[in-house]
């Protein structure tokens, strides 16, 4: 007890405005006291996380946390190796491990089916988590890669293909070079329209580029929309009105610096044609033929130079960019939605946006460091949220983070050699709407502005997909998951027998880790009264009623 | 809630005047008492038919005039619309066979000549009236993402061209004026269960239905919405399932976000089985002829090749469930609404290639579609199941945009601006176009057209349009107005000062005849 109120009040020095919530005096029910206990003989820090903090960080970094079932040493990403080793260093091995296979587009494996089988297996858990992160924010989407007949393979599942791999291989990597990997990505060039993107029209006069790229790259994967501050929020101007963060000049301008990429081909288009081929294994190619060599003003008042060369023109737009005030912020705060919490404090961004602007060693945009800082903070860490913010913490799991961290904590096997698991699960997140690389439009699956319905002045990205529909589908989900057997759920296998048989233990266990220990005693009664209900006849029933309940709660539905 | 519904009933209206205009009413009309905002006390739905994408309306509503029609080859010589493909309308008011549809719009058509459908000429987003001037010096009278997909299409959702620069509070800006009209026409229902959503979704654009204090019963397009059950009829286990997940959908540990998590789930529980029955037993309420007749207007009796692909008139079909289910007083099994709004949609309308190939499929499929659902009030209107809440219901479309006149190089068309607009339904001022055609001279000043390739400045704005709808549904005072289409007065206002035709200077287009 005392070292919780302890840690309170360390949070508290450094992030808490309100007085404490009720919460902070309760005595944690009594099934967890075992678990503090252990953790008792040191304090829950980063070198010795408490297990319901380790808990918390493997919910955060991962695709569900699991337990090591007695296998010792633990395995990597379970939350007995998190307590062993300690927070920073489980950064440091996830850091270190190499990617999961690459998606293949070439096999009949659907990249959704492809995707839930690495989200649920793979070890390298925090990469793909990051990479998906990503993935949601400079978006792709399947769905916008038209099949042209004119390659030897599936269009649209080899260039998500390439460009999924592209962000898993660059998760932890520059910002800086994620982008010009990005900007000249095939995907990314057809779906936003960077592919044969011409300053010039067939008989060679000058025509203003597309802007679709220039546009989205600058609203959506680097700036935003208005100016920020430091901590994310809005730099307004001495009238107390908001920027914008660049202007529509700016837009035409970053066309025309990007303007003269094309399909790789053994040799440039003749001025003012296009290369009809797509090539979605290679990156785009420079075409100086097609490119604007002018000058071109792009932010804060820097030009690109006159006579330069399309290369040198991009990275000096690249570089702009990149150099922006708006974009640590800008990305830091959305990194810490897709993670950790849909609100975080102005201080939190502020933190995070600060190792983006420099890690240490002088570079900006180190996305291994910002991840570091993200999970590392205080705001993150913990038994439980700051009770300050407690009230406003936290996110909905997306559709794909309910359905894998419910699949990983039951332990549940997949049979990847005879069937198809992973297209199952694939498919009944597209039921939630959020289908598997094929978000509705580059504004993803859902905008991470996307207003928190009720409380006004907050946001829930993850509720713009929260409908009546949607909802029945996360219901419907669990339903079928766990009262369908593995021939009907696609070779996906659980073991009822390795939970508690009696309520009241199944009930703790189901507190001490799918909620780390904060089961109200409210929701506790609720799952207990229901299945001791007679009309629960069984104890299989009895358990999967219990199971149904739990993850269909708000508490296990908001990652806190 | 007590307080303004005594407030509505005070300033409810009395005018039913339309009682003694039309002659071939039903019988059960004379018992409308009961006054409501609009003076129609029974049952009026409003269903918003959304054409993804940017439907190149320039090929929907085609001049005959010698002049504008040969302008109009000319701009189009692949996809534009031969004399042979073509038939004559005579809208009220001007020369006979002045304008044409495309064939493939045939049922349309003929509503049409019959009074039952119109055209809204050129609306689109707007945050003042603009001239061409005005477009041309920018600033922040142009709506914001001109030409953009998903910024067009919110604007026409939200009636907020401008959501960037508008002072309107972050309320406004997240929701739609088919949500924000059910915030004010939810004292009309008084449903059992009560506050049963009045915006039914099967598609479209979520925004559009989404209100302030009302969120809408989105439902995927089979029309189902249902928490799977062990058994069937559902079993005691079952339903102890249910009952717990009730109860723990009320547990929020003080945090917002699980409050409203729990909120969501709570709204589709208690609605989705309400839902669910008053749809079998409305339905079973019809006589079986009826539902016979009506099930029969959706089926194509001579399935075209893409009818494997259609999704709208499947949509419209579950449209009729869900209508009959609201409009079907309580006493026989329905859900006794007064006040309903639909949101389908159906995409592809985004032709930049072989629209000529393209579109006049899509076209025959909205064809097919609004045809059976216009049939199905029809009979539903006269049906004695609905006492004195028979329903009416009007058709409106909506689309991100209209596309470019002259037509591109891959026998498609580009992203454009204001478009023609469709409305369909009894209670519609039909055979007639509302607004101005615009002109079709890419030569000179171009006073239309953003630039030469014909993407007309809209001379209507969605809000004019959204509002007559709203209008007719039961919103009438000025509170209202503004509450739903905040940008709506100033826009008149403005229209006023500089002095903008007689069209522009008025809240409401007229497409809707009177109460």
């Amino acid at each position: 007890m005392l070292r919780r109120t302890a840690l309170a009040l360390v949070l508290c020095a450094t992030s808490c405005t309100q007085a404490d919530g009720p919460s902070a005096t309760e005595s944690p029910p009594p099934e967890q006291q075992e678990v503090l206990g252990r953790a008792e003989q040191a304090a829950d820090t980063l070198d010795t996380p408490s297990e319901p903090n380790s808990i918390r960080f493997l919910e955060q970094s991962s695709f569900g946390p699991k337990t090591s079932g007695g296998i010792s040493p633990a395995p990597m990403g379970t939350a007995e190796r998190v307590m062993a080793v300690g927070i920073n260093q489980s950064l440091t091995d996830q850091f270190a491990l190499p990617a999961s296979a690459p998606y293949d587009g070439e096999i009949a494996q659907d990249l959704g089916s492809q995707f839930f089988q690495r989200a649920v297996l793979g070890q390298d858990q925090l990469r793909q988590r990051v990479a998906f992160a990503l993935g949601q924010i400079l978006v792709v989407s399947q769905n916008g890669i038209p099949e042209s007949t004119k390659t030897a393979y599936p269009d649209a599942p080899v260039a998500l293909a390439g460009y999924m791999n592209l962000l898993s291989q660059h998760a932890f990597g520059n910002f800086r070079t994620l982008m010009e990997e990005v900007t000249k990505n095939p995907a990314m060039g057809r779906y936003l329209d960077m592919v044969n993107n011409r300053a010039f029209d067939s008989k060679g006069d000058p025509i203003d580029p597309n802007e679709n790229y220039a546009r989205e790259m600058l609203q959506l994967f680097t700036l935003g929309t208005y100016k920020l501050n430091n901590d994310g929020t809005l730099l307004l101007d001495v009238e107390g009105h908001p920027q914008r963060a660049y202007t529509e000049e700016n837009v035409k301008a970053f066309a025309r610096a990007l303007s003269g990429w094309t399909w790789n081909a053994t040799a440039c288009p003749a001025k003012g044609a296009a290369i009809n081929t797509p090539d979605y294994k290679n990156p785009l190619m420079p075409c100086n033929v097609n490119h604007d060599t002018s000058s071109q003003e792009l932010l804060r008042g820097v030009s690109t130079t006159a006579g330069g060369t399309i290369t040198q023109h991009l990275t000096q737009a690249l570089n702009n960019v990149f150099n922006d005030p708006n974009v640590p912020p800008f990305i830091s705060r959305q990194l810490i939605q897709h993670l950790v919490t849909s609100n975080p404090s102005a201080a939190y961004v502020r933190r995070v946006a600060n190792v983006f602007r420099n890690d240490g060693t002088g570079t900006r945009g180190n996305l291994e460091a910002v991840v570091r800082a993200i999970l590392v903070d205080a705001e993150a860490r913990g038994a439980q949220p700051p009770v300050a913010l407690r009230e406003g913490y936290g996110h909905l799991r997306s559709p794909v983070l309910f359905i894998t961290n419910v699949v990983r904590w039951l332990n549940a096997e997949l049979d990847i050699t005879t069937k198809d698991p992973g297209l199952k699960l694939s498919n009944w997140s597209k039921t939630m709407n959020q289908w598997v690389p094929r978000s509705p439009s580059v504004f993803n699956y859902y905008p991470p502005n996307a207003p928190l319905p009720g409380a006004d002045g907050l946001v829930g990205p993850e509720f713009a997909i929260l409908d009546t529909a949607t909802v029945t589908a996360r219901a419907n989900f669990l339903h079928e998951f766990l009262n369908s057997g593995s021939t009907a759920n696609a070779g996906i296998l659980v073991d009822y027998n390795q939970f508690p048989h009696v309520n009241t233990d199944l009930v703790a266990w189901m507190n001490r880790f799918y909620l780390h220990g904060t089961m109200s005693t409210d929701l506790e009664q609720r799952l207990l009264t229901a299945m001791n209900d007679s009309r629960a006849d069984s104890v299989s029933r009895k358990k999967k009623l219990g199971l149904y309940l739990m993850f269909l709660s708000p508490s296990f539905q908001i990652q806190r | 809630m007590t307080t303004s519904r005594r407030q509505f009933l005070r300033h409810a209206t009395h005018g039913l005047g339309f009682l003694a205009a039309a002659a071939s009413l039903p019988r059960w009309v004379g018992n409308a008492h009961a006054a409501t905002l609009s003076g129609y006390s029974g049952s009026r739905v409003g269903v918003c038919v959304f054409l993804l994408g940017g439907n190149d309306s320039n090929n929907i509503l085609i001049p005959r005039e010698s002049n504008a029609y040969a302008k109009y080859l000319a701009a189009r010589p692949n996809i534009g619309l031969k004399a042979d493909q073509l038939d004559l309308i005579n809208p009220t008011g001007m020369a006979a066979g002045s304008f044409a549809l495309p064939q493939s719009l045939s049922r349309v058509r003929a509503h049409f000549e019959a009074g039952r459908a119109a055209f809204v000429c050129n609306v689109g987003p707007l945050v003042n009236p603009l001239t061409k001037a005005d477009y041309t010096a920018g600033g922040t009278s142009v709506p914001e993402n001109l030409f953009s997909h998903s910024d067009q299409q919110d604007a026409w959702s939200n009636a907020l061209a401008n959501p960037g620069s508008s002072p309107v509070s972050s309320d406004i800006k997240v929701t739609g004026w088919g949500g924000r009209t059910a915030d004010k026409l939810h004292v009309l229902n008084t449903s059992t269960p009560p506050d049963y959503p009045e915006v039914t979704s099967f598609g479209g654009k979520a925004l559009f239905c989404t209100g302030v204090d009302r969120k809408p019963m989105m439902v995927a397009s089979n029309g189902v919405l249902a928490f799977r059950t062990l058994s069937t009829p559902p079993s005691p286990l079952d339903d102890l399932h249910a009952e717990a997940l009730a109860g723990v959908m009320t547990v929020d540990d003080s945090n917002v976000l699980e409050a409203a998590a729990g909120d969501v789930f709570g709204t589709a529980q208690t609605f989705a089985k309400a839902r669910a029955k008053a749809r079998d037993d409305a339905w079973a309420a019809l006589p079986l002829a009826v539902q016979n007749t009506l099930d029969g207007y959706f089926v194509h009796p001579a399935p075209p090749a893409d009818y494997g692909r259609w999704t709208l008139h499947t949509q419209l079909y579950q449209v009729v469930r869900d209508l009959v289910a609201g409009a079907m007083p309580t006493t026989q099994g329905g859900l006794g609404l007064k006040r309903q709004v639909f949101s389908v949609g159906f995409g592809s309308f985004d032709t930049h290639q072989n629209q000529d190939v393209s579109q006049p499929q899509l076209l025959e499929q909205l064809d097919f579609s609004l045809d059976a659902f216009q049939k199905a009030v029809t009979l539903l209107e006269t049906q004695p199941a609905f006492g004195s809440n028979a329903p009416q219901a009007t058709v409106f479309t909506m689309s991100d945009f209209n596309r470019t006149f002259l037509e591109n190089g891959d026998r498609g068309t580009d992203h454009a601006w204001g478009g023609h607009a469709l409305v369909l339904g009894n209670r519609v001022a039909g055979k007639a176009l509302y607004g101005t055609f615009p002109s079709f001279d890419l030569s000179g000043s171009l006073d239309g057209s953003t630039d030469s390739r014909g993407r007309w400045i809209p001379t209507l704005t969605v809000e004019q349009y959204g509002w007559s709808l709203a209008s007719w549904l039961g919103l009438n005072s000025v509170a209202e107005r503004d509450y739903v289409f905040p940008n709506l007065a100033g826009y008149v206002a403005d229209a006023v000062a500089r002095n903008f035709p007689t069209q522009a200077r008025k809240y409401k287009i007229n497409f809707m005849q009177a109460d």
